[in-house]
């Protein structure tokens, strides 16, 4: 199966995306698949689409910008409220 | 007692990296990590203060001769070198910082039982801003208990301001159950606020808008921080009177400074992680079937398009206003924490931007004063946690956290009363 190219999406490019980053990492792990995960600030959105090529955003603050891969919000992963469903949506994406 | 202090003493001589080991190493133990766990946690973390410690030491070691030239040449005032978030490793790598951290977890959990405050703040790592408020109450006094003090009060007041304004944030960005507790954003929304609400009072400009999604899609590389730090490097050089070969250095080395931080920081971050886990389960565990609401980082509310036009728009405005009187920091370091400031006002100016830019001016300028009159602690700081100074060093200081007004007024009452 192909590398799969990750982007978590935060503020700062820090702590929100850290957090975010080890449970992408987990599901990755528990998936058994090989992925590329990048931490991006939002300020920084534009030159990463512009990069293409990516399969899945896991956003930690909202954005307007258009993306032109799957997204999903990944604040659960900090506030603990709603994190299973999110880790079902991002099995989904990946799996495909 | 004694024992207590000679303890304490060697300890602080270990500088932040020693101090941080064995900080987390303690916290880790006491949240059940098991030893392996705890100590690759309280090393992780030390790795990214040292990786801060080279980066902050770059900083001065570019911007000193700079800063003197152009105070030289223009006569500006501005010898206080502006470290950044160099000061979140001072925070967390201070003599202070893990009784900061227990007083913070046990006063969240007490203040939630007896009703004063909603707010659970799970949000471990931002803990870091009342860690930097007991460290500068260090730097200042060098008396732990009322390091303790200063930053106890801060989280009373923020838990407080969180919960306050929370439901505005919940329904404009459509986040319920969640409060936004994080330090940077509680002193900016005291005073931003208000000054949003009296500016949208003031005939003609309470009608003006300017169209964020429009200014975020053209000039939105310009915020990026490579783009940033690259522009502000050569022109502090170009300031200074440097030749071009010294500029393009400048430049890179600046535009280094601003996309290394962060990385080092998530070093740090890294390392805290397990740790902010087993605290967030410990805690929520204890609060089970309370109506709580869960305190997460403020950087989840900051990609609102009015929030990244504003930022865009004030960070030449911030460097400039460098010059107001009074003031002694070239910012340039603490750009990058600019979203901070402007984050609480988004939702109350409904997305105005001109609003927001004009609110966030009187909050920098305030910050702008309390970083100053903050700079002679911050220095006693970085010394105190061994953080590499040149020689006939400098004053340094930083606007997030180094500014914050609240730190500030607590830290001049505790020298009123002779500390």
């Amino acid at each position: 199966m192909a590398k799969k190219r990750i982007v978590v999406v935060c503020g700062a490019g820090f702590a929100t995306s850290t957090a975010g980053e080890d449970e992408v990492k987990k599901i990755i792990k528990e998936m058994k698949l090989e992925a590329e995960i990048m931490k991006k600030r939002v300020a920084e959105l534009k030159t990463v689409t512009s990069m293409g090529n990516v399969d899945l955003f896991v956003l930690m603050t909202p954005t307007t910008m258009k993306l032109d891969a799957p997204s999903v919000n990944g604040v659960a992963f900090i506030s603990g409220v709603g994190k299973k469903e999110v880790i079902e949506q991002i099995k989904k994406i990946l799996a495909e | 007692m004694q024992t207590f202090t000679n303890v304490f003493t060697w300890i602080t001589g270990l500088g932040g990296e020693g101090i941080m080991l064995i900080a987390l190493f303690i916290l880790g133990m006491v949240f059940k990590l098991g030893i392996g766990k705890a100590l690759r946690s309280g090393l992780t973390s030390a790795l990214g203060f040292v990786g801060l410690n080279l980066v902050v030491g770059m900083l001065i070691a570019v911007m000193g001769p700079a800063t003197s030239a152009i105070v030289e040449r223009f006569g500006w005032h501005l010898n206080v070198v502006d470290v950044g978030w160099g000061l979140i490793g001072m925070s967390w790598g201070s003599p202070v910082a893990g009784f900061i951290i227990i007083t913070a977890i046990v006063l969240n959990l007490i203040l939630l039982f007896v009703g004063f405050t909603k707010t659970l703040m799970i949000d471990f790592w931002n803990y870091w801003s009342f860690c930097a408020a007991g460290a500068l109450a260090y730097g200042a006094t060098e008396n732990v208990w009322f390091s303790v003090l200063v930053a106890a009060i801060y989280m009373v007041i923020s838990w407080k301001v969180a919960d306050i304004v929370a439901p505005n944030y919940q329904e404009f960005y459509g986040m319920p159950g969640v409060s936004w507790p994080t330090g940077a954003v509680i002193p900016t929304a005291i005073i931003g606020i208000p000054m949003v609400k009296l500016i949208q009072k003031i005939p003609f400009i309470k009608d003006i808008n300017a169209d964020p999604e429009h200014i975020q899609e053209k000039y939105g590389v310009l915020g990026e921080p490579v783009i940033v730090g690259a522009f502000l490097g050569a022109l502090i050089g170009f300031l200074a009177g440097f030749g071009a070969q010294q500029i393009i250095i400048m430049s890179i080395k600046m535009a280094g400074v601003l996309v290394l931080t962060p990385r080092m920081i998530a070093v740090l971050m890294e390392g805290l992680l397990p740790i902010s886990n087993a605290a967030s389960e410990f805690t929520q565990k204890y609060m089970s079937g309370r109506q709580v609401w869960i305190g997460i980082d403020a950087s989840t509310i900051l990609g609102h398009p009015a929030t990244l036009s504003s930022i865009l728009i004030l960070t030449p405005i911030v460097t400039f206003m460098s010059l107001i009187p009074g003031n002694q920091m070239l910012a340039i370091a603490s750009l990058v924490a600019i979203p901070w400031f402007v984050i609480p006002m988004t939702s109350y100016a409904k997305g105005n931007v001109l609003h927001i830019v004009l609110a966030c001016i009187v909050i920098f300028a305030v910050y702008f004063w309390c970083a100053t009159a903050l700079s002679p602690a911050h220095t006693n700081l970085a010394i105190i946690t061994g953080f590499d100074l040149p020689e006939g060093a400098k004053q340094i200081g930083s606007l997030s956290e180094g500014g914050n007004p609240i730190t500030w007024l607590l830290i001049t009452i505790g020298k009123m009363l002779g500390l």
